[in-house]
Parts: C-alpha cells; structure tokens; sequence
C-alpha cells in the first residue's frame, strides 16, 4: 500500500516535472526582453513562481543562443564577469508565437477543466 | 585542506573536459562564475562562509560533470535506445551460442558482443544521417505468414533439397553433376564410419524434415503454427548436429574417434565450416524461436477480458 502510495506520488511529481518542462523556454523568453545574466535570470524566474534547477538553466540558455533564439554578451565590468543574455530577433518572433500557442493552449485545457468541474 | 573554491574549480575542469574544445573555455569561464554566484546566495541565506561541504551540497544540484556537459552538449547515444530490445537479444542469445560452439575460444562471444555493438551503432549513425531509406521501417508480411503463394513457400524447401540435403548424401555424385562432370570428387569421398553413423543418419533426418515441413506449409497454402514450430526444432536439430560435425566424431559404442572424408585436407576445411554454418543456424533458429514466442497473431487478441 505504501509502495503504491509512494509511484503514485512519482507520478504526479513526474507530471508536474513534464508541464513546468514544456512551458520552460516560454518562461525562460518572456524574462529576456531586458538582458539578464544566467543566476539573476534564475532569481526572477523563482519570485515569479517558477524555481528552476540552475543545472537545467544555464544549458538551456546555450542551447537557445545556439539556435539564434538570444544573443549573449560578457560584461567584465562586474566581478565576477558575468555573461548577459537577451532576445535576439529571431527569438523575439519566437517568443510571440509561442506565447500564442500557449494562450490557444490554456484556452484548450481550461475548456477540458470547466467541462469537469461541471459535472 | 580543499576550500569551496577549489571544489568549484575542480568541478569546472572536470565538466570543460567533456566538451569539445572550441566550447570549453567560454562555457567553463561561464559555468565557475554562475557557480560563484550560487554559491555565494547559498552563504548568505546560511549566515555563513562557503565551505568545501556547501560547495559540495551546491554541486550535487548540477550531477557528475559528465551529466551537467552533457546538457551544455547534448550528445547522441551510441546505440538508438529503441534499439536496445533488439541489442540485448543479438546480443546474449550470439554469445550463449558461441560459447557453445567453441568453448575454447573465449573471447568469441566477447567478439560477437562487440560486432553486434559496431553494427546497431552504425545502423544509429546511418539513421541520424538519414542516408538510407533501407534503414526505414517497411510494412512486410513477415518471414511465415499465414497465406502465401504455394510456389513461393515450396522454393526454400526445394533449395534444401539441392543443397544441403543432396550433397549431404552423396557429395561426390553431387559435385560431379554440379560441375558437368568436370570436376574431381575424390576429395569429397566419406569415410565408412562416418556413412553408417548415427551423426549423418540424424542429420539427414533433419533435412528431410526441413524439406518435408516447406512442403506441407506449401500444401496448406501458408503457415500454421504448427508447421513454423516444427521448422524451429528442425533447423534447431540440424544446425545442432552441424555443430556437433566440427568437433571430432564419435561412435555411438565404444566412443570410438573417426573422421567424415577420407582426405585429411577435405576435413581440415569442412570442419570448421560446419561449425561456422551450425553456429548461425541455432543463432537464427533461436531468434526464429524468440520471433514466434513474440508473435502477435493474427490480431491482438484480449484474453482473460470480461467485455471489449
């Protein structure tokens, strides 16, 4: 009995872990409108209610300078330097259609949620 | 006595290892500033100096330096892990089998292990690539289906009949009608020991039963169950016996030693040959045998079910 307790707590866990993970770049976009650098991006991330492990995060801000989503810049004005990084363009154009799907997503899913809180 | 700054640049050095080289110093000068940061946040909210245990503690978030430069480089696994089914089948029955066949080769099955491992990382490697389209799932109607062309399930067993079954039995005259008559036999002459024993007796019953069950699968129009078992243990049996032809014969009483040709050289070739063939007969008879304890057939069948 406890055991099943226990996968069912995995689970659920598992659950929450592939949500916050699908919406993690939106999240991630919509905070670089204004340059940020990796652990201050991670601080304003967690006081908007989206703590986020600082081992996913600062890979993915490579990997999404990498496809051309942001652009990056050391400032060695700071001690420690610290790399900032910002929208690019492209990420701009990017970050609008995600944030589109998201709202046509949420509209989708808030339709399942009334239909059950319905009945 | 380790400080926390020198867990973190220990850390660093450890993950800008795994990187490639163009990428190691940007990241790594990155990573060891982030690090600092965090580390620092982690002291005040503890109202304490960093120390090698808090560094540690901070470290354990990101995981072995291995897993935080995989995620700065993602890399693609060396098998495809929908492979890895498939890998462990090849894999474990080929080395059961090699250790059977030649138990004094051991590192045999270690070679197959790695042959196999080199072939399923290529195919990964094609697929990546997209270079070929033979490597893309195609629907087929698999080795035995349940209705097929008569001809079509007669041609194996007909091939068996040419070859091995008839020059199993009489390989001299065999050969001399495969060459027109031009080609010399003498070296293909069997041993009286060997065309009375009880080795070739099972071996040709075993042919014959291969030839006999394609026959009646073509009779039947396809493929029963029955008909795929028994061709199982059938080529089972015959790749059994074939293996049991390069080691040294034996006479049923007496165990009594002797050999299958007359010519020494003949033997000396054909030995290892039959131990070869033997080999990957119960290899593809045991994946055959896998394939059929596998088998869906003819469609998903719910058993046990109180209502659809």
């Amino acid at each position: 009995m406890a055991n099943r307790d226990t996968n069912s707590k995995d689970s659920r866990e598992i659950g929450l872990v592939e949500l916050r993970r699908g919406v993690l770049v939106l999240a991630v976009l919509s905070r670089l409108r204004q340059r940020q650098y990796g652990y201050s991006l991670r601080q304003a991330l967690a006081e908007g209610g989206m703590p986020i492990e600082e081992g996913t995060l600062y890979p993915l801000l490579r990997r999404l300078e990498g496809q051309g989503l942001l652009l990056s810049e050391w400032d060695t004005g700071t001690s420690p330097p610290r790399r900032y990084y910002r929208l690019s363009p492209e990420g701009e154009r990017a970050f609008a259609e995600l944030a589109d799907a998201w709202r046509a997503q949420a509209e989708v899913i808030n339709g399942f949620l009334k239909e059950e809180s319905d009945r | 006595m380790m400080t926390a700054g020198d867990v973190i640049e220990s850390y660093v050095r450890d993950v800008a290892g795994y990187l490639p080289r163009k990428k190691r110093n940007d990241v790594a000068f990155e990573l060891r500033a982030l690090l600092q940061d965090e580390l620092a946040a982690k002291a005040a909210a503890q109202g304490r100096a960093p120390d090698k245990e808090m560094a540690m503690d901070l470290l354990s978030g990101f995981g072995r330096p291995a897993e935080a430069a995989a995620r700065y480089q993602p890399r693609s696994p060396l098998i495809d892990p929908a492979d890895n089914h498939n890998f462990l089948i090849w894999a474990i029955v080929g080395s059961l089998v090699f250790s059977a066949v030649d138990p004094q080769n051991r590192l045999a099955s270690l070679q197959w292990v790695g042959g196999v491992f080199l072939w399923f990382a290529v195919v990964a490697w094609l697929r990546r690539r997209r270079a070929s389209e033979r490597l893309h799932w195609r629907p087929t109607r698999g080795l035995y289906p349940e209705a097929a062309s008569r001809p079509l399930v007669l041609l194996p067993g007909l091939a068996t009949l040419v070859f091995p079954f008839a020059m199993y039995l009489a390989p001299q005259t065999w050969w001399r009608i495969a060459t027109f008559g031009t080609g010399k036999s003498s070296g293909l002459a069997l041993t009286d020991a060997f065309l009375h024993s009880w080795q070739r007796g099972v071996t040709l019953a075993g042919l014959a039963l291969v030839v006999a069950i394609y026959a009646a699968a073509a009779a039947q129009g396809g493929w029963r169950t029955w008909s795929r078992h028994a061709l199982i243990a059938a080529n089972l049996l015959v790749g059994g016996m074939l293996v049991v032809h390069a080691a040294p014969m034996l006479t049923l009483l007496g165990r009594q030693t002797f050999t299958i040709f007359q010519s020494q050289v003949a033997n000396d070739v054909a030995m290892p040959i039959f131990g070869l063939v033997g080999g990957l007969m119960e290899l593809a008879s045991l994946y055959d045998a896998y394939k059929e304890w596998a088998r869906v057939s003819p469609a998903p069948a719910l058993h046990g079910a109180g209502s659809a």
